[in-house]
């Protein structure tokens, strides 16, 4: 187990070269002059402009940070892969940047924006289990019946339904059609607190949107769950359990739950690692002030070290939980665990 | 063995069978499965008696009913599709069909227990084997889950298993198809089944792991003085351990009979396109192997007459016109074609005469092999197997 988790840990090494590398290609690439961006698009005087570009490893400079000529009296521009170089130096050093637009190191911000977002994931992960394993496991267990029916009616649609719609179609319904019945409490579904002053409780901001963003993993949670546990049921050892005397009930909730419930838990462990790189339609219908919003704006804006700091972050935290997904799935399945080696035939 | 839970309900195997009973009767049991195909005839007609210590071989081609007759004895059959159109199925004198699903579910693993074909998927891949050979324990006897390891531990043993102490918090995963089947035995046989019935159980091992689980069978048997039902489609597995014989085709026996009627005996021309198609007797006889032509038929269309009559060499035209009626000898042989008793006919019949004796030992090289193999106390040989 430990050589796998070795394994899986340098695995990490190439994918985060990857990504950092495509990063910045696009950053060459998109148009745009980065200093512009850092004056709001005020002109500045060419000394600043010069010192800034040294800032900000475009050409090369001393330690006082000005501008180095050549012979010719000319800047000398920093090649891209040394830019590349310097700037993973920094990363290594936990130095993301600077962002144009908040003029705040991007650790900072992003420090404050991800416990919105995972909070806001860690409530649409335990809607997503909850409803989804319980609809797929009714939808399974009454095979053919009215619920596996409404269950397969309503997945449909919701897996249909794009979630910024969603989102609207849900503030408009619960907001503003039923804000006499709710009282209102869901009328300013933003920022994830009501302040102090707020008459309603913090958790009714997560409904809407939690709902929202789990809503089409919910329907294939169900979906999954519905599948595998048909599957399982037609296995060899549903069968050698029943000839043991098990009750149908005792058959599904010790010998089918367990292996059905395998893929259901890796779906949703990678669902909950889609979910921590920040729902960016989500968390932008609902104003959410996690990371995927904070992205969204970041790109409008054309915020390079936010972008690329936010991205960079992300990417890390994904593998980390993708990495924790595939262990516990060891821990459900001995097979993986223990490994076949011992079996000869 | 003291009983824990469970108290108010008393276990069919410790009562007496009723005067002029068996221990299981079959009684003209039809099961037909309702399909949007239509009606599929999978057992058509069974009947049979067996007694306490008796062992049935069930012969026939893959689709021939063999195996759905006994789920149906089970209860191990999804009704509907499935329903019982006509019969009976007596336990110690006791319908199987008018009881409850509870008190089936009494009956199954505690009663009449049964084995699958293949240990490689019988097993359920995330549980212990022990907790899985103990869970019958826990659930008939009412055994706490220290108890029921204990005896899985002590059933492994039986079985042969070495270091069983070590193997009962193993998974499934880490034994090989022999070892697996061996548990599947030990589950089995936890409870005391007053019956085994064993689906063939050697078809998906080793020729040689296959004679120690025959074996294996037999001695579990003397032991224990539990039937057996031995449904296998190797008329060389039934040989060797079979005190009477069915043989089905298209749902319904055709031929029954003690083990010697149906191999030096036999009236029935499919039995004798079984016993030629056996390879030993082939090589022995110098003569070519003979198979079976065709095909068993539909059993959603099954053809007039008799059902064997498309596939039967000497088929005159009652065979495709009258369905057989079963003929009966005075020791009760019975066979289901239209000229069981006619001498001229059952001169068609294979000569096993000069091998009598021969094909009775089954695969008689392998089992003089499986001598070898692990008796109760287990440990040595089965090493190399596991």
């Amino acid at each position: 187990m430990g050589k796998y988790i070795l394994k899986r840990v340098l695995q990490f090494i190439p994918v985060f070269i990857g990504v950092t590398i495509i990063l910045f290609a696009m950053k060459a690439i998109v148009p745009g002059d980065p200093i512009s961006m850092i004056t709001g698009g005020r002109s500045v005087p060419e000394q600043t402009r010069l010192q800034l570009e040294v800032q900000n490893n475009m050409i090369y400079g001393d330690e006082n940070g000005q501008p180095i000529y050549d012979e010719n009296g000319e800047t000398i521009p920093v090649p891209i892969w040394e830019q590349y170089i310097r700037y993973m130096d920094d990363l290594l050093h936990g130095d993301l940047g600077t962002s144009y637009s908040k003029k705040r190191p991007v650790t900072d911000i992003f420090a404050e924006k991800y416990p919105y977002t995972i909070k806001l994931a860690l409530c649409a992960i335990c809607l997503e289990a909850i409803m989804g394993i319980g609809a797929g496991l009714i939808s399974a267990v009454k095979r053919y019946s009215f619920w596996d029916v409404l269950v397969t009616l309503v997945t449909s649609v919701l897996v249909a339904v794009p979630a910024f719609w969603l989102g609207m179609i849900l503030q408009l319904i619960f907001g503003i059609w039923l804000k006499d019945l709710t009282g209102g409490a869901f009328s300013m579904p933003i920022s994830g607190a009501g302040g102090p002053n707020s008459p309603y409780q913090d958790w009714l901001h997560y409904v809407l949107p939690a709902f929202t963003l789990a809503s089409v993993s919910t329907a294939y949670t169900a979906r999954i769950m519905r599948s595998q546990l048909l599957d399982v049921l037609n296995q060899d050892y549903i069968r050698t359990a029943k000839a043991k005397g098990l009750s149908r009930r005792s058959v599904i909730v010790h010998h089918a739950l367990k292996n059905a419930l395998i893929p259901v838990v890796t779906y949703i462990g990678i669902d909950f690692g889609a979910m921590m790189a920040g729902a960016i339609l989500t968390e932008t219908v609902f104003n959410w002030p996690g990371v995927g919003y904070e992205i969204y704006r970041a790109i409008s804006a054309r915020d390079w070290p936010l972008v690329m700091g936010g991205v960079t972050i992300i990417v890390v935290v994904v593998m980390v939980i993708n990495l924790v997904v595939d262990i516990s799935y060891a821990f459900l399945d001995p097979r993986i665990r223990l490994g076949s080696s011992k079996n000869k035939e | 063995m003291a009983k824990k839970k469970h108290t108010d309900y008393v276990d069919l195997k410790d009562q007496p069978i009723p005067e002029g009973q068996h221990l299981l009767e079959v009684d003209n049991l039809k099961m037909f499965f309702h399909t949007e195909d239509g009606v599929v005839k999978a057992v058509n007609g069974v009947s049979y008696t067996l007694d306490r210590g008796e062992t049935l071989g069930v012969v026939g081609e893959s689709g021939s009913g063999k195996s759905v007759t006994h789920m149906t004895i089970m209860g191990l059959i999804d009704m509907p599709p499935g329903k019982i159109e006509e019969g009976d199925i007596r336990y110690r004198g006791k319908s199987l069909l008018e009881m409850t699903e509870q008190e089936m579910q009494h009956v199954r693993g505690n009663d009449i227990a049964m084995i699958f074909q293949d240990p490689m998927t019988s097993l359920n891949p995330v549980y212990k084997v022990g907790r899985q050979v103990g869970e019958g324990l826990r659930l008939h006897r009412g055994y706490s889950k220290q108890e029921a390891l204990e005896r899985a531990t002590e059933l492994l043993r039986l079985v042969g298993i070495p270091s069983p102490e070590k193997r009962v918090n193993e998974y499934p995963h880490q034994f090989s198809g022999g070892m697996r089947q061996r548990v599947m035995i030990a589950m089995a046989l936890a409870c005391d089944p007053d019956i085994l019935i064993a689906d063939e159980p050697t078809t998906a091992l080793d020729v040689t792991i296959q004679a120690q689980i025959i074996e294996l069978m037999k001695e579990m048997q003397q032991k224990n003085g539990n039937a057996i039902i031995m449904i296998t489609h190797d008329l060389g597995v039934v040989a060797d351990m079979a005190d009477k014989i069915m043989v089905m085709y298209a749902g319904r026996p055709v031929e029954f009979g003690t083990a010697d009627e149906i191999f030096y005996e036999s009236r029935h021309p499919y039995t004798w396109g079984l016993i030629r198609s056996i390879p030993e007797q082939a090589i022995d006889e110098k003569k070519p192997l003979t198979p079976i032509h065709g095909n068993p038929p539909s059993l959603v269309n099954l053809p007039k007459g008799c059902p064997f009559a498309p596939r039967c060499p000497y088929a005159v035209d009652i065979c495709h016109e009258q369905e057989p009626e079963h003929i009966t000898t005075e020791t009760g042989h019975y066979s289901a074609c239209h000229f069981a008793d006619d001498p001229e006919f059952l001169k068609f019949a294979p000569d096993t005469s000069r091998s009598r004796g021969k094909i009775a030992t089954g695969m008689p090289d392998t089992l003089e092999t499986s001598e070898a193999a692990p008796k109760a106390d287990g440990a040595k040989k089965t090493g190399g197997e596991a």
